[in-house]
């Protein structure tokens, strides 16, 4: 057996150990009986059903969507400034951008909400779409900040040059060549900005209250008392709708990839 | 075609006067002054580190001269931002905007001016026409070749008719067919349409076909400012002597006599070539050009001629010529180029005298760091 099967069967090891619970956790929202059990009893859609006509999951999933979709809104913005600002300025200035975009991802999640909580009250952002929207645009950021910061990096000077010399002011070059050409990676971080809200529950918890929950803080409170499948049915739709954004991930990559490729030359 | 773009001169006269740009203790520019008039094609050439682009991009307005001014038809451009300085210009790798069509492309410059919809349509086509890619609006810049992404930098450098056209070795990223070809067009357009053209390159083929007149830079210094022609036949110095076309160097310095003092056995006959104003013990070189070098039997030189012995190392074909390398008894290599069509009958090793017109030898001034024939201190060279 040589180092290449070793590795393999380790590979297949992991990615067993990262599936399996999330396929038997989807499977049991199958289930026709009244009790999570693997593997699931009969083969129904009434959790399915019974979930997507409770007002209260529904709810939750539209405060998760909600905050997901603008989250990435600011990530999108916030990281991508940042992104530029680490991109055009030099040596200390430049590192401190970058210090303070990849902090987030750093940062004890714990410590972050409590932080998040402290500040967030005395505005009146605890409890509502915008504060939790905030709080997961800052945690969002780097993925946004890493991707444009990537691509930057790549650009050709030169582009942004052709478009001063043509005619175009800062302010035009920014929003008719930079922005356009930097797109693809913000809106690839800003999907998985999306997706890391989307399931995020320790800055939720700390920042929702009884009349707003996402559907993350919804599923631990229901957990606790006592699993129902309606529970995995609602992790099958969480799972789901991530499975789709990753996919659109992938779709993005490689566009990103051709514009790489074309101002690289 | 709009009737403020008729009545508006097609290039504008620029002057750069005294433009120095310092890099900290290290002039990038040093002192350059060049009058350019309209419509004139001017080439600036030299080695990289010579300062060519460092001066066109303070032309262009992404770096600023520490002194010096720039006038275009008599107006400072140093205090006008890059996107008013109304430029076109060239990059060596194209750098078009990659999300943009190749019409969008070309109409940027244009959109940029606020030209109206229906205007912009119909130059922008136009432009097209001129660099030959008609039918390609609607394509991506993805699907074109290295020569055709080239030519829309060209058409959008073009389409706003700016005062200044600017190019940044444009040629360089293309092979040796599209650049012949290219340099061609880009000459016809840049007359056709009288525009006032700062090429730079360190090819100095491609400045001796494209342009009206060469500006030749070493060390941020300018070393001569005239026609290819001029270039060509009459350097102003060594380092322009070595720099433009092939050359055999020698360095020496003139006597009080009048009479030229170079190493190496050399016979410059007459003596009287150096004329009265390089006497004294200025150090001079003298030049002369391989294709007027012409090799014989030792001994068979004409009596009138300049002549010197060797040994043939080498013997080189280039395309139509061939270079004869010959080795001095002092060990300097020279050379002599000749038709392969017409070849002398020499062989390597064979003992030859090199013999030349002596009004064929150019006399210039010794101030480069040019690698020349240098001077045999041990020589007793007979003048």
């Amino acid at each position: 057996m040589n180092a290449g099967w070793t590795v393999r069967i380790l590979g297949v090891v992991i990615a067993v150990l990262l599936i399996v619970p999330t396929i038997v956790i989807c499977a049991t929202a199958f289930t026709s009986g009244t009790s999570v059990s693997f593997p699931p009893t009969g083969f129904s859609f009434r959790w399915i059903e019974d979930v997507l006509g409770d007002r209260r999951w529904m709810r939750a999933f539209g405060n998760s969507f909600a905050v997901g979709a603008l989250s990435a809104v600011f990530a999108m913005v916030a990281g991508g400034a940042l992104a530029l600002g680490a991109a055009r300025a030099k040596g200390a200035i430049s590192t401190v951008f970058t210090a303070v975009s990849v902090l987030p991802m750093i940062l004890p999640l714990v410590v972050g909400a409590i932080g998040f909580y402290l500040v967030y009250a005395r505005f009146g952002l605890t409890g509502n779409v915008l504060g939790l929207a905030l709080a997961h645009g800052v945690l969002g950021l780097p993925y946004v900040f890493v991707n444009v910061l990537a691509l930057l990096r790549t650009l050709d000077p030169r582009v942004e040059e052709a478009a001063r010399v043509h005619g175009a002011g800062q302010f035009a070059t920014l929003v008719t060549i930079t922005l356009p050409m930097i797109a693809p990676a913000a809106v690839v971080g800003g999907l998985l900005a999306f997706i890391s809200s989307w399931d995020e529950v320790v800055v939720a918890t700390f920042l929702s209250d009884a009349r707003f929950q996402t559907l993350p803080v919804l599923m631990y409170g229901q957990i606790r008392s006592g699993v129902e499948p309606s529970v995995s049915a609602v992790a099958l739709i969480v799972t789901v709708v991530t499975f789709v954004i990753a996919l659109i991930v992938f779709a993005v990559g490689p566009i990103r990839a051709r514009i790489l490729q074309r101002s690289s030359r | 075609m709009s009737p403020k773009a008729d009545t508006r001169a097609p290039g504008a006269a620029l002057s750069i006067r005294n433009i120095t740009k310092r890099y900290g203790d290290a002039a990038a520019v040093d002192d350059v002054s060049l009058e350019i008039e309209a419509g004139e094609f001017v080439t600036l050439l030299g080695a990289s580190g010579s300062g060519k682009t460092t001066l066109l991009r303070i032309i262009a307005g992404f770096a600023d001269a520490d002194e010096g001014s720039l006038l275009v038809d008599g107006q400072e451009l140093r205090s006008v931002p890059v996107h008013r300085r109304d430029i076109g210009m060239v990059f060596q790798n194209y750098a078009l905007f990659p999300h943009l069509s190749v019409e969008q492309n070309v109409a940027y410059p244009l959109r940029m001016r606020r030209v109206p919809a229906a205007e912009r349509r119909l130059r922008v086509a136009e432009a097209l026409e001129a660099v030959r890619l008609p039918g390609f609006a609607k394509r991506r810049i993805t699907q074109l070749s290295g020569g055709q992404q080239q030519r829309v930098a060209l058409a959008r450098a073009i389409v706003s008719r700016p005062r200044l056209l600017l190019m940044d070795e444009p040629l360089g990223a293309l092979d040796r067919n599209l650049r012949d070809a290219l340099q061609l067009e880009i000459g016809r357009l840049s007359r056709e349409l009288g525009l006032t053209v700062v090429n730079v390159t360190h090819d100095q083929e491609e400045a001796l076909t494209m342009s009206d007149r060469i500006a030749l830079l070493d060390h941020g210094r300018l070393v001569q400012f005239a026609s290819p022609n001029d270039l060509y036949h009459r350097p102003a110095d060594d380092t322009a002597a070595s720099f433009v076309g092939e050359s055999n160097l020698f360095r020496g310095a003139v006597r009080g006599d009048g009479t030229l003092d170079v190493a190496d056995g050399i016979v410059f006959s007459p003596p009287s070539l150096v004329d009265g104003t390089a006497v004294g013990s200025e150090a001079i070189a003298v030049m002369v050009r391989p294709s007027l070098v012409k090799i014989v039997e030792p001994g068979r030189a004409p009596e009138a001629h300049s002549r010197v012995d060797g040994r043939v190392r080498g013997i080189v074909y280039a395309g139509d010529s061939r270079k004869i390398i010959v080795e001095t008894a002092s060990g300097v290599e020279l050379i002599s180029r000749e038709d392969v069509a017409r070849p002398s009958d020499v062989a390597v090793d064979q003992h030859v005298t090199l013999h030349w017109d002596p009004r064929s030898s150019i006399v210039t001034r010794l101030t480069g760091t040019a690698p020349t024939t240098p001077i045999d201190p041990t020589g007793n060279p007979e003048l």
